[in-house]
């Protein structure tokens, strides 16, 4: 009995959850989940992005290599037992920094509004935003609103558009992440766009 | 038949054929009818930019919240 109690010790935290079986429910769908994916994996992609920031600076901040290396991460912590499918993660990752990033950018938009939230420094703002090129002007909270009446059609396509915004992996990456084929994941993507510009014209009107 | 599967299905007919499609579609649900009418329009749009990782590292590099005892474990 206390040789058990000490080889659990040495082995560090037991996670309470099954996390590769909430990951396969989720993956195929069920967003009942969710809530209890993030509690647990967010802390472990947020603590990574920090030390990646911390070490070498914002812009070299890799959303694919933070979602590789949150996985590495937690097989270090010995919750490989529970996170055994990386495909699975590695989608969810785009999931949790598709919140970490709306998320975000209400805080901003409530800062500009007054509110007591003062997470970020108005001139660097002003700053970054002079260097935002047209281009990559996206809406990303337009994006994530059409991405949630998305989620209703086909959750499929969602996880497609979380991959390619944010964890920026081509087309034929994430057909490969998905178990579709390149046309199907092409015409998947055609899909969202043309939601995505309905969904948008609908509701400047 | 869900919305892409329905839009999906659109893509291999040709024109005859898709106005068949949508007058049956229109009998039975209008106004999904008219979300998928709007969408074949808006095909051409291209209302979604290509993604680009510049405009996630944008926000990205100003997101550097504090440090919680429990992350402080996957150190």
């Amino acid at each position: 009995m206390q040789l058990k109690i000490q080889l659990q010790a040495a082995k560090g935290p037991v996670p309470y959850t099954d996390i590769s079986g909430f990951l396969t429910r989720w993956n195929s769908g069920d967003l009942t989940v969710e809530p209890e994916l993030m509690a647990n994996l967010y802390p472990v992609l947020r603590a990574v992005a920090q030390r990646q920031l911390r070490s070498f600076g914002p812009v070299t901040l890799q959303a694919t290599e933070l979602a590789n290396e949150a996985f590495i991460k937690l097989r270090e912590r010995r919750c490989a037992t529970y996170v055994e499918n990386q495909a699975q993660f590695i989608t969810f990752c785009a999931r949790m920094l598709r919140n970490l990033i709306t998320d975000h950018i209400r805080g901003r938009s409530t800062d500009k509004r007054g509110g007591n939230l003062k997470r970020v420094d108005i001139a660097e703002l002003a700053e970054t935003r002079a260097e935002e090129p047209e281009e990559f002007n996206v809406d990303w909270l337009k994006l994530d609103e059409a991405m949630i009446a998305l989620e209703k059609e086909d959750p499929k396509c969602v996880r497609l558009v979380e991959l390619r915004y944010f964890l920026g992996y081509g087309m034929e990456k994430c057909a490969q992440q998905l178990s579709v084929s390149l046309s199907t994941a092409t015409r998947m993507w055609r899909f969202s766009k043309s939601f995505h510009a309905d969904f948008l014209a609908q509701n400047q009107a | 038949m869900n919305l892409y599967e329905m839009f999906d299905h659109l893509a291999d007919l040709n024109t005859g054929q898709r106005a068949e499609f949508m007058c049956d579609l229109a009998k039975t649900d209008a106004k999904r009818a008219a979300t998928l009418a709007r969408m074949l329009i808006a095909d051409k749009a291209d209302a979604l930019p290509e993604p680009s990782m510049d405009a996630l590292l944008n926000v990205a590099q100003e997101i550097q919240p504090p440090i919680s005892p429990v992350e402080r474990q996957c150190h």
